[in-house]
């Protein structure tokens, strides 16, 4: 029981040290590396590191205290975040298998690809029934930063950790379709 | 490939679930624990961010760049981290007492907040606020700042946070009018990045850049009188009924540190 309490305890705070983390560094970081999306990264380290399924929750549960922030409609941000981890994790376990920090930055290209794919379709079609008045362009260049920056920086970070911890120099984990 | 299919059908179950269930309200206790949870430490960055970014300073040339260095050497010599929070507090209470010194002369009924963060998502120029429905906030009430500048209106109501949609906020509309012979009357609108544009303005009116912008009163919960910006350039084609003006904005819109919000529009009786 002690244990269960020490390790939710422990989720706990960490989603909320990422989501400090995430919000902190849009605030602090000039444009267009305020863009970088802290929480991908993390989700996709993770992945690589526990190989496990559980990123899914986790994105769902970090996504959903972000949209509380968000003037977004609600659910835009947490559909497409979660179906995005969701698309991402079953890549990872049949075609992106390798270990390696390009692996690590494809996943989070196509990560946060998706995830904006799903996030500008649902506001097209909000937009469609109700009529919002965006600013696509702005959405389209703070997706385009995003998404650069995001990779670029997972590529770093992965090479910095492999360099650290001994499970990220493991080179492949397993057989899957292709391998990048 | 059949079990994908269910998973991802479930999570879609759970999600949509979850953003019905967000919409009839029965999440409420639940995401104020979350926003109880967050907003202190979102202030905390939000403020610390504001001290970072107002050290940041663009320069032309290298020269620049090392005679600027220099000067800030000398400085940093001179000066304590006494004298740094020195310097804080008194630009708040500047703030602050322009701030009151407004309201006690206009005498509007108003509440005072914090700016707890902004937003992060690229569709809009929001900021949060530490006041919300317990406060007795209403959407669409008007914000400001320093002595009376309108910097947005309330857009989203929680139990204790708002977000505030700025007036460069690309869904930001605000009735206004210029302070010049004709007192010409328009819609002020965001989406413009830094500066706002003063929409509908009628082509035979006479307007110049240094002009002033207030708003209108036209709007139910904003009051006629608080400053918006001042007219930076105007823009007139002979064939377009309108001409639009450029308007730069009172308040560093970026750099919000408190705001009050105008909780009744009419003037008291003194």
């Amino acid at each position: 029981m002690l244990n269960f309490i020490f390790k939710f305890l422990t989720v706990f705070f960490s989603l909320f040290f990422l989501i400090a983390l995430h919000i902190g560094l849009s605030y602090i970081l000039p444009f267009p590396f305020s863009k970088i999306n802290i929480i991908f990264i993390f989700l996709i380290i993770f992945l690589m590191w526990k190989d496990s399924g559980l990123i899914v929750w986790i994105s769902f549960l970090i996504h959903f205290a972000l949209e509380l922030y968000s003037t977004t409609p609600f659910g835009v941000i947490l559909f497409s975040s979660t179906i995005s981890t969701l698309l991402i994790f079953w890549l990872y376990k049949n075609f992106f298998t390798n270990r390696s920090w390009y692996s690590a930055m494809t996943l989070v290209f196509l990560l946060s690809l998706f995830y904006r794919f799903f996030y500008i379709f649902f506001l097209k079609v909000i937009d469609l029934i109700k009529g919002i008045d965006l600013s696509w362009n702005l959405i389209y260049i703070t997706s385009f930063w995003e998404i650069l920056l995001t990779a670029i920086t997972t590529a770093i970070i992965y090479l910095l950790l492999s360099i650290l911890i001994k499970e990220f120099k493991k080179p492949e984990i397993k057989k899957g379709i292709f391998k990048i | 490939m059949k079990n994908k299919l269910k998973t991802f059908v479930n999570i879609s179950i759970v999600v949509v679930l979850v953003i019905t269930i967000h919409f009839f309200g029965w999440l409420n206790p639940i995401e104020d624990f979350i926003r109880d949870i967050i907003n202190p430490g979102s202030q905390k960055l939000y403020e610390f961010s504001l001290k970072i970014n107002e050290n940041e300073e663009h320069f032309s040339s290298v020269k620049e760049l090392e005679d600027a260095y220099k000067v800030l050497k000398e400085t940093e010599n001179k000066n304590t981290i006494d004298n740094i929070e020195l310097g804080s507090l008194k630009k708040e209470n500047k703030e602050l007492r322009e701030l009151l010194g407004f309201l006690q002369k206009t005498n509007y009924t108003y509440l005072g907040a914090d700016v707890i963060g902004k937003n992060i998502d690229p569709i809009g120029n929001n900021i949060i606020i530490n006041r919300g429905e317990v406060d007795g906030i209403k959407k669409d009430l008007a914000v400001i700042t320093g002595p009376g500048f309108l910097v947005g209106k309330i857009k989203k109501v929680e139990k204790n946070s708002s977000i505030v949609q700025l007036i460069n906020d690309n869904n930001s509309k605000i009735a206004s009018t210029i302070i010049n012979v004709d007192g010409s009357l328009g819609l002020i609108e965001g989406g413009y990045g830094i500066s706002v544009h003063m929409n509908y303005i009628p082509q035979n009116e006479e307007v110049n850049p240094g002009d002033e912008v207030i708003t209108s009163g036209l709007e139910e919960n904003v009051p006629h009188g608080l400053l918006i910006g001042t007219i930076a350039g105007v823009e007139r084609e002979p064939y377009q009924p309108f001409q639009r003006a450029i308007i730069t904005p009172k308040v560093n819109l970026e750099k919000i540190e408190n705001v009050s919000i105008l909780l009744v529009s009419e003037k008291k009786d003194n």
